[in-house]
């Protein structure tokens, strides 16, 4: 990427490839360009197959022109080759262009500040790689943005709640016969585990024996309770973005980082992406279609299925990851000549949505 | 100067079957290839730099027809002849 290969490098990958040795390739570096000169030097032009030509020239601060082998330019200028030189309209002029240009940039800096602070359940993840692994970390981003939030949240909190502050927290410590009956109480509590992160860090033991009161008395209500309430606590969960979140997160540890694993995959429909990848400098869209669909022009349905994260398939941030969708999902196949038409269609479209 | 003559000279320049000069040919294009793909320079002492420039997206003007395209970008190699190779040229003329 952006290297300079130098003689020996070359001749180190060359030897890799023929599994020759590189001194081999080195001096077959040297004769070859060497050759190459003594003939420009008499004026004469040289083709050489895979490479180029190259000929002499009249400018004597360019004495040589090199035109390269039409594969080697199209495998240098793949990233770009579903492009076309678009007819512009009358008024269009390149102050327009670099208006547009501004507005997608500002948009994209947007989309990475909010992405940024991680609100967003990161949905396209989970699905794809094993969920266990990847899950596990979620709940602790979130849980983390859920204390900052709930820092916040805590004040607002704490005012509607303030009739209760104190007295639950007693009656956690009485005996679990005392408090079988209602609902509602065990929900004050709950809330008043974590009003501040003082008293969190301050006694611990009493968290847990909320936690496991918490349980025994879900146990006892089961017949009774217990749809109503998991109904109300899965809803709760779900709502990541709320600070009731922060409640959710550590009262019932055991359940959470099943359900929100789960929360995101229910928002990803039938079809899951077959793999994630990442764009860089040398790995384009077109790159990537080639190498999961076998044909680079089935780069905008990767696009498509990106169309949150890519607002302008030329100006991806290297670094962003895309999902490649299912091929079934758009009716990828590279073989079927139908299925080509379509996407050289919609680039078609894409390209003059762009050059508006 | 063509494919196949130079093939054959630099066979006999190297004292090797034309058969393994051919191969290497092919690895040496497949190998600037892929370099060049990835947006490497290639530098050859005495000889000179094949580079890879990127063109930005640019509106063109057709002097005849006055017709304003929308030109893509692209990514181009560009050859550098080095000073070495430069004077050889020179002397030579």
């Amino acid at each position: 990427m952006n290297r300079k290969i130098t003689f020996p490098q070359l001749a180190g990958e060359m030897a890799q490839l023929t599994s020759g040795s590189s001194s081999t390739a080195e001096s077959f570096i040297k004769h070859l360009f060497d050759l190459i000169a003594e003939k420009l030097a008499k004026g004469e032009s040289v083709t050489i197959k895979g490479i180029g030509t190259f000929s002499p020239a009249d400018d004597p601060d360019y004495p040589v022109t090199w035109i390269p082998d039409k594969e080697l330019a199209e495998a240098v200028n793949e990233p770009f080759a579903f492009f076309e030189a678009v007819p512009l309209g009358e008024g269009v002029t390149e102050d327009t262009l670099e208006e547009a240009d501004s507005v997608l940039d500002t948009t994209a800096e947007i989309e990475e500040s909010t992405a940024a602070i991680p609100v967003i359940p990161p949905v396209p993840v989970s699905p794809v790689i094993p969920p266990i692994p990847k899950s596990t970390p979620t709940p602790d981003h979130e849980e983390k943005i859920a204390s900052s939030e709930a820092t916040v949240a805590t004040d607002e909190e704490q005012e509607l709640q303030s009739p209760t502050p104190e007295e639950p927290a007693a009656e956690v410590n009485e005996p679990e016969t005392t408090v079988i009956e209602p609902t509602d109480k065990e929900e004050s509590q709950e809330y008043d585990e974590y009003p501040e992160e003082e008293r969190h860090s301050f006694n611990p033991w009493l968290a847990f024996a909320i936690g496991v009161i918490t349980g025994a008395l879900l146990y006892f209500v089961a017949d009774r309770y217990l749809l109503p309430v998991t109904a109300a606590e899965e809803t709760a969960i779900e709502e990541v973005e709320t600070p009731v979140d922060s409640i959710n997160d550590s009262v019932p540890a055991l359940e959470t980082p099943d359900t929100v694993a789960e929360a995101p995959a229910d928002t990803v429909k039938i079809y899951e992406p077959i793999a994630i990848d990442t764009i860089s400098t040398s790995r384009y869209l077109t790159t990537m279609a080639r190498k999961y669909y076998g044909d680079y022009k089935f780069w905008v349905y990767i696009y498509e299925e990106n169309s949150d994260v890519v607002t302008n398939p030329n100006r991806i941030r290297p670094g962003t990851t895309v999902k490649i969708p299912d091929p079934e999902k758009y009716g990828i196949d590279a073989k079927d000549p139908e299925s080509l038409r379509r996407a050289e269609k919609k680039i078609g479209e894409i390209s003059a949505q762009l050059a508006k | 100067m063509e494919n196949k003559a130079l093939l054959h000279s630099l066979s006999t320049a190297m004292g090797r079957d034309i058969k393994d000069v051919t191969a290497l040919l092919d690895t040496l294009g497949a190998v600037m290839k892929e370099r060049l793909s990835d947006m490497d320079t290639i530098a050859i002492p005495g000889f000179g730099e094949f580079e890879p420039v990127k063109e930005d997206e640019h509106i063109d003007t057709d002097p005849t027809t006055g017709e304003r395209m929308l030109i893509p970008p692209s990514i181009s190699v560009k050859f550098k002849p080095s000073s070495l190779l430069k004077r050889k040229i020179k002397e030579s003329r």
